[in-house]
């Protein structure tokens, strides 16, 4: 396979973070860090810390990221699809759009917009890798599997009218602070975007809230999709949690660009 | 060529621009208590030129302050309309004479890839542009550790709306030797006097420099200079490649003008998809 392939290794991986990692306890500060001059928690740092290497019999380094059913990278692809669909935390759509999500879910192949290289969106994309937080906005950088960044102003500002919005895979985002919690609002979508694999489309009316928090080490994300146009009631999506990045040199590797070169060699409809 | 038509593209930066514009410029004169016109530089609580903002007001090439008009300076062309300016404006960047001179053993592939250039160049296959092809970013945030440059990726600058952190913490570059060569490579910042100047190793060798065919090695070393005037940044970039080069590529500054809407923000780019390689009948290049 090609760079897709870490692409998607990457993708699936990212997505089952929170849930899978048990990894070992990195150095911590008891405390959130706060920055100096207000009281508001600092979300600054390299929040990549999640990804603990585990050793095979081989020698081979992988990430917990990559379940197959024997440990290896032989079958993770398969299996860890197979693991995210067991998840029965699925969005539930409105009756008359359940053939709607089974016939996209069965092409996914051809119709999951992330797999022709466009950009996998809010809230698809997950939490940040780096965090840059300043007095008027939060710069989230990602580091693959699409390399891009989010800039969440936190300066007070309301929503444009979301009739003046171009919908946008990343949509405007408006942070603010509910106690020690970042809760990131943000509307003005395309319809372009999944929410995950199995043909979770949505509508240009989601609106998406993510809720950010710090504690010691540990950064909890998770989002919720509201779309009445499209779901019976809002997708509380699992909770995923990363670790501080201990190194204060810590660097974000640059993904490979996306080159689309699979799809015509694939001989099932099989998505993973 | 990007989203279907680089027309597409550039009326989408003109339209975001142009909306952009016209606040700036009355404010920097505006803002200006002390009856010059040349707003002062505002500087960070550790003293140091301060760098944050959108500088996305204006993108023209060469050292001086553009025409307010913005066809005129964005999108030159024969008749200052919109008809010809892919055309004019690849002309008119060919007839710059600032170019990068090969090592004669290159001369002749330098003008094989450029004669090829809607396939080979890479920005045409949707990748990054890379270091320095992609050119000043459209914001900057500056903290005491560190500076990151926002760029959204309008016509020639490649794929994706693409970040860069540049350290500013004294760290030394890693070893050539243990970087995979990247497109935007490992850019590490120092202050020079008031000038900051970002050095640059560890690249790939498929990106270009420019149009032309203008390839490189991954032994390139670019170092950038970026100076806040007013409301005025302007970038340089200088790439080193004794691989290649005859002797290092001074590119042209590049002048950008800070947006003074407190509350601007980037226009998310369109995803770039390759949809008219097919369909090009000549093998001219824009």
């Amino acid at each position: 396979m090609t760079h897709r392939f870490f692409a998607r290794l990457f993708l699936r991986g990212s997505i089952a973070a929170g849930i899978v990692f048990a990894g070992p306890a990195l150095a911590q500060t008891s405390a959130n860090a706060r920055p100096n001059s207000n009281s508001t928690p600092n979300l600054s740092g390299v929040w990549n810390g999640a990804v603990p290497a585990r050793v095979l019999a081989s020698g081979e380094k992988v990430g917990l990221l990559l379940q197959a059913r024997e440990g290896t990278l032989v079958n993770f692809e398969r299996d860890n699809a197979i693991i995210r669909r067991m998840d029965p935390n699925k969005p539930i759509y409105r009756p008359e759009l359940w053939e709607k999500v089974q016939k996209l879910d069965q092409d996914g192949n051809n119709e999951d917009p992330s797999y022709a290289c466009m950009p996998l969106g809010v809230p698809r994309m997950g939490p940040p890798t780096k965090i840059v937080q300043t007095r008027e906005e939060l710069i989230f950088l990602y580091a693959g599997p699409q390399d891009t960044y989010r800039v969440v102003f936190i300066d007070g500002r309301g929503h444009t009218p979301l009739k003046d919005l171009d919908g946008t895979w990343r949509g405007e985002s408006i942070g603010h602070w509910e106690g020690d919690t970042m809760v990131v609002d943000t509307i003005g979508f395309n319809d372009t975007s999944w929410l995950d694999i199995g043909g979770y489309f949505h509508s240009e009316n989601m609106r998406v809230i993510e809720r950010l928090h710090r504690t010691g080490n540990t950064l909890t994300w998770q989002a919720t999709v509201e779309d009445p146009d499209v779901l019976v009631k809002p997708w509380v999506m699992n909770e995923r949690e990363l670790r501080l990045n201990p190194d204060a040199k810590a660097a974000l590797e640059e993904t490979l660009p996306c080159s689309e070169r699979d799809l015509s060699h694939l001989v099932t409809k099989e998505h993973h | 060529m990007f989203f279907g038509s680089m027309a597409a593209a550039m009326i989408g930066v003109a339209m975001m621009s142009v909306a952009m514009m016209t606040v700036p410029l009355l404010n920097a004169q505006q803002s200006d208590a002390k009856g010059s016109v040349k707003s002062a530089t505002p500087r960070t609580a550790d003293g140091h030129p301060d760098l944050n903002g959108l500088w996305n007001a204006t993108t023209v090439a060469g050292p001086h302050i553009p025409s307010d008009d913005f066809t005129v300076t964005n999108l030159p062309s024969r008749d200052g309309s919109l008809v010809n300016y892919e055309r004019d404006g690849a002309l008119i960047r060919r007839a710059d004479p600032n170019r990068p001179l090969y090592k004669p053993e290159f001369w002749e592939k330098v003008q094989q890839l450029d004669q090829n250039g809607n396939e080979a160049d890479p920005s045409y296959g949707c990748m990054p542009a890379g270091v320095p092809r992609m050119g000043p970013p459209d914001k900057i945030v500056q903290t005491a550790k560190e500076i990151l440059f926002l760029y959204v990726a309008p016509a020639a600058r490649g794929w994706g709306d693409l970040y860069r952190v540049i350290p500013m913490d004294g760290r030394a570059h890693t070893p050539l030797q243990d970087l995979d060569g990247t497109w935007k490579g490992e850019s590490l910042g120092q202050w020079d006097g008031d000038t900051l100047v970002i050095d640059t190793i560890g690249f790939n060798d498929s990106s270009w420099l420019d149009y032309g065919g203008y390839f490189h090695s991954e032994n390139m070393h670019v170092i950038e200079r970026v100076r806040r005037e007013g409301d005025a940044l302007t970038w340089q970039a200088t790439v080193e490649d004794p691989d290649v080069l005859m002797k290092p590529w001074v590119m042209n500054p590049r002048v950008q003008r800070r947006n003074a809407d407190p509350k601007a923000w980037l226009l998310e780019t369109l995803p770039c998809v390759e949809r008219d390689l097919s369909h090009l009948v000549t093998k001219e290049h824009h």
